[in-house]
């Protein structure tokens, strides 16, 4: 069976010429949950939004379920993958089910019935925003609105998901919220890749990391290999504490290396 | 409220008004006079048909059509932009409708044959169209589109005013800004079989991006994972507009607000959704400009009210309650 | 004074000896026209344009006339409001037409374009006039006009009475300023600086009258705008400011150029003389009045010679 996205060796030049992206290689399968850490600028956007073809690709290879990205159609790329940016706004204050009924688009045809309903009430249920389904978006909370637009994501029904730091704007509360809800999905087989700035959510949470630095996979693999000591001092800078709690591990940066 | 029964009783609601008004439009003279066959103002039966046929019939078919054209092209490029003030004159199709019209006064072209104001007009919005791409490119951003847009638009209200600095004599500078006002005056079946055709297209061109439209209130990047491709709706909404909007001001000259107000009015009783607001402007527009047009008769003495300064003169001050009411909905 | 009839409206100011005569003529041309008419039925004329108007009401009979514009009863724009009262008027529209069935209906080169394509395809007659531009041309669209409403006799009249008035106003200020040195160089001032060159109507009837047109030098040929600065370096003698049909009363960016202290400087010595614009913004046979009231006003400008 094929990986849900495999990236070969892919470089992403800005229209400057800045190389945001240099000969990164990457792997997600189903179940993974996949964290994507590294200090700012690093490429994690960049990363995401190359395997959406969202900025073109310099050179390399870019496979979804084993079909090279460049024959995919935007609506087979898009019954694939769907993708929550980072900072999401809605630009009209639509309603919480039509919003997530625009996640149906993929599915839709010019003239036909978007609302698959019973598609709708599951995505609406999975995030605990039935209640709320009549508001509009205007009128939630910053922790409601985050798990509408993640309702949205998860109405197209899509085998993988990417998500760009989508916990940032959350209180504690709702960060944790989150990522239960990202594992609970990857768990249920598909393939979740998230990019995070909090370490202790990505060791909890995430079952491989791959760390980027200044446009390059650093390391890539197992959670526990991944996230130590000497690996968040070369990559972050930082001297950090790293502990265990209940089995979980959590990080804790403590001060910038010298 | 149940969603869905509001836009439905919206939608009644139009197509009632709008029946009325082409009813009043065509029966409806200058100074308030009903055309009749009967009674004191009464007309001979093949007058009374002309005017009904060849002159009011194609005034209240170019007032729907212009204002459909007018509600839609707004609510596409405010769905586009995800800007709830941009409206036809952003992109510079307007003024370059307007341009192409004011050369064929400049040259006396309007003279020598009677379609070539329009036609000019409609040269004019599709050269306004090809600067703007040129200007923003496939790749612009948002902001560079309307950037570009307002170039194109000063540009081509720059030329506009050299051509008015350079008339041939006062009388034709007088005509050109009259015009520049917007009228349906004595239009004909011809100005209708003219316009209708880049309307309809226009307007069907829109329509086909509605779920695009729907997709893009979550940003550009969303819209196309969600399966579209965000350059190639840009570029269809932009000549929709452009062949709806340059067909209407090359037969009605400069018309404002209509493409601003109306989606505005009508985008709460659709849910917001920008798909749902396109056919439901369209509708609101053509009603509106409508009932413009019969307001420019009902004055008696005087010159006739000119149909771009109504819709200016209802729009602005209606615009401003508007925002009114959004600031303290807001607060 | 003796009143001068037909033309009642035109003010009394006017009615100077020279003003007279040319009223008396179009008074004898209009009432001699009551008894000429013999034969077939004079076509019913429509005019859409404000210098149509003036024309027809110069040259027709009342029954001829179906409508004017609206502005013909204006005293504002028409020097012939007074007269224009009794017949029915429109706004240029179609619909302002059709209903009537006219023979022929009148319209401007420039204005209506779509009501006069709309009429032609009703197989309504239209004819259209040009904006006249020059004392011959006068002559000229005033004869055409007498062909198209059939009073051919009148028009020819009218026209006879026009040069004979033109004639005594020919050069009038060339001969006072002639032994004084060069005191007839003017400047036509308009609303919004606008301002007549030799090839306009209005300074075609400053050369007839023997002033010499300041702003030729400036370069306005048929028309343009002149700032205040270009009209202190030309430093005409006089300003003819024809602006509406009493300039203190219409407020407008002449009269606010004309407020400016730099011209109201006595070493200038710059003459005024109004010229209300109504009588010859059209080129009809009343601006023969309007050169009347300009040559009218020479010898006083001769008496103030330094």
């Amino acid at each position: 069976m094929s990986a849900a996205l495999r990236l070969s060796q892919v470089s992403v030049v800005s229209a400057s010429g800045i190389r945001q992206l240099d000969q990164v290689s990457l792997l997600l399968n189903p179940g993974d949950l996949l964290g994507i850490v590294g200090p700012n600028g690093a490429g994690k956007t960049t990363l995401l939004r190359a395997a959406l073809d969202l900025v073109p690709h310099a050179s390399g290879r870019i496979e979804w379920q084993g079909r090279e990205l460049q024959t995919l159609r935007p609506r087979e790329l898009a019954k694939i993958a769907a993708y929550v940016p980072q900072g999401q706004i809605a630009h009209w204050p639509l309603t919480v089910r039509k919003t997530v009924e625009l996640g149906r688009l993929p599915h839709s045809t010019a003239w036909g019935n978007v609302a698959d309903a019973a598609t709708v009430d599951a995505a609406l249920a999975a995030v605990d925003a039935t209640a709320i389904a009549d508001r509009p978006l205007d009128q939630l909370s910053g922790g409601e609105r985050a798990r509408v637009l993640l309702a949205r994501a998860l109405a197209v029904e899509a085998p993988v998901l990417l998500a760009d730091e989508p916990v940032a704007a959350l209180d504690a509360y709702h960060q944790l919220d989150m990522m239960e809800r990202f594992r609970c999905l990857a768990r249920d087989g598909r393939a979740v890749a998230v990019v995070l700035h909090d370490l202790t959510h990505a060791a909890r949470f995430c079952t491989r990391i791959a760390m980027l630095s200044a446009g390059r996979v650093v390391i890539d693999g197992p959670t526990d290999e991944v996230l130590n000591e000497s690996n968040l001092r070369s990559v972050y800078q930082v001297e950090s504490l790293i502990g265990t709690h209940a089995g979980e591990r959590y990080v804790l940066p403590w001060r910038r290396h010298r | 409220m149940k969603p869905g029964a509001r836009p439905r009783l919206v939608w009644v609601a139009l197509l009632v008004l709008g029946l009325a008004l082409t009813l009043v439009s065509l029966l409806l003279g200058r100074g308030g006079q009903w055309l009749s066959l009967a009674g004191a103002a009464s007309l001979e039966p093949a007058v009374f048909q002309t005017i009904l046929l060849e002159i009011r019939l194609p005034r209240t078919l170019l007032a729907l059509l212009v204002g459909a054209s007018l509600g839609m092209a707004g609510a596409a490029l405010q769905g586009l932009l995800r800007n709830p003030l941009a409206d036809p004159g952003v992109i510079g199709v307007s003024a370059g409708a307007a341009f192409g019209a004011v050369l064929a006064f400049y040259f006396g072209l309007s003279q020598s044959f009677s379609l070539a104001l329009p036609l000019a007009g409609m040269a004019g919005a599709g050269a306004a169209l090809s600067l703007l791409f040129l200007l923003a490119g496939r790749g612009a951003s948002t902001l560079g589109l309307v950037l570009a847009g307002v170039a194109v638009s000063a540009f081509a209200a720059a030329l506009t005013s050299l051509a008015l600095n350079l008339a041939p004599s006062p009388f034709a500078a007088l005509e050109i800004i009259f015009w520049m006002m917007g009228s349906l005056v004595d239009r004909s079946m011809q100005h209708v079989g003219l316009a209708v055709v880049p309307i309809v297209v226009g307007l069907g061109l829109l329509m086909t991006q509605a779920r695009a439209l729907d997709a893009m209130t979550l940003g550009e990047d969303v819209a196309a994972t969600l399966g579209f491709r965000t350059a190639a709706v840009r570029a269809v909404v932009l000549i929709g507009c452009a062949a709806a909007v340059g067909a209407s001001v090359s037969v009605a000259g400069s018309i404002g607000f209509v493409g601003l107000v109306v989606p505005h009015l009508l985008r709460p009783l659709v849910g917001h959704q920008p798909g749902r607001l396109l056919p439901l402007s369209a509708a609101g527009g053509g009603v509106m400009l409508l009932g413009a047009d019969i307001l420019t008769r009902l004055t008696d003495t005087g010159p006739e009210l000119r149909l771009g300064v109504v819709t200016a003169l209802l729009g602005a001050p209606f615009f401003l309650l508007l925002l009114m009411r959004l600031r303290r909905e807001a607060a | 004074m003796r009143p001068c009839g037909f033309l009642s409206s035109v003010p009394q100011r006017l009615r100077s000896r020279l003003v007279c005569s040319a009223l008396t003529m179009l008074t004898m041309v209009s009432a001699a026209s009551a008894v000429s008419i013999a034969g077939d039925r004079l076509p019913r004329v429509v005019s859409l344009n404000l210098c149509t108007d003036l024309q027809l009401l110069l040259l027709a009979d009342p029954e001829q006339i179906v409508s004017l514009t609206w502005l013909a009863r204006d005293p504002r724009s028409s020097p012939l409001a007074g007269a224009a009262q009794r017949f029915a008027f429109n706004r240029g529209q179609a619909e302002d037409v059709l209903p009537f069935a006219p023979d022929v209906v009148l319209a401007g080169t420039y204005s209506t374009r779509f009501t006069v394509d709309l009429l032609r395809r009703q197989g309504v007659r239209v004819v259209e006039f040009a904006p006249v531009t020059s004392l011959d041309d006068v002559a000229q669209t005033t004869l055409r006009m007498g062909a198209i409403i059939g009073q051919e006799a009148r028009a020819q009249r009218l026209v006879a009475e026009f040069h004979e008035s033109l004639n005594q106003t020919a050069g009038v200020w060339a001969k006072h300023s002639g032994d004084r040195g060069p005191r007839n160089r003017a400047v036509l001032l308009g609303a919004g600086g606008f301002t007549g060159g030799a090839d306009s109507l209005a300074g075609n009837v400053l050369t007839h009258l023997g002033l010499v047109d300041a702003a030729r030098r400036y370069g306005a040929k048929s028309w343009g705008r002149v700032g205040l600065e270009e009209l202190l370096r030309l430093h005409p003698d006089i300003l003819v400011i024809t602006t509406g049909s009493d300039a203190s009363r219409e407020p407008s960016m002449a009269i606010e150029i004309l407020n400016h202290p730099a011209l109201h400087d006595r070493a200038l010595g710059m003459r005024r003389i109004l010229a209300p614009t109504t009588y010859w913004s059209c080129g009809t046979p009343l601006v023969a009045l309007a050169a009347a009231k300009l040559a009218a006003a020479a010898p006083a400008a001769a008496s103030i010679a330094p």
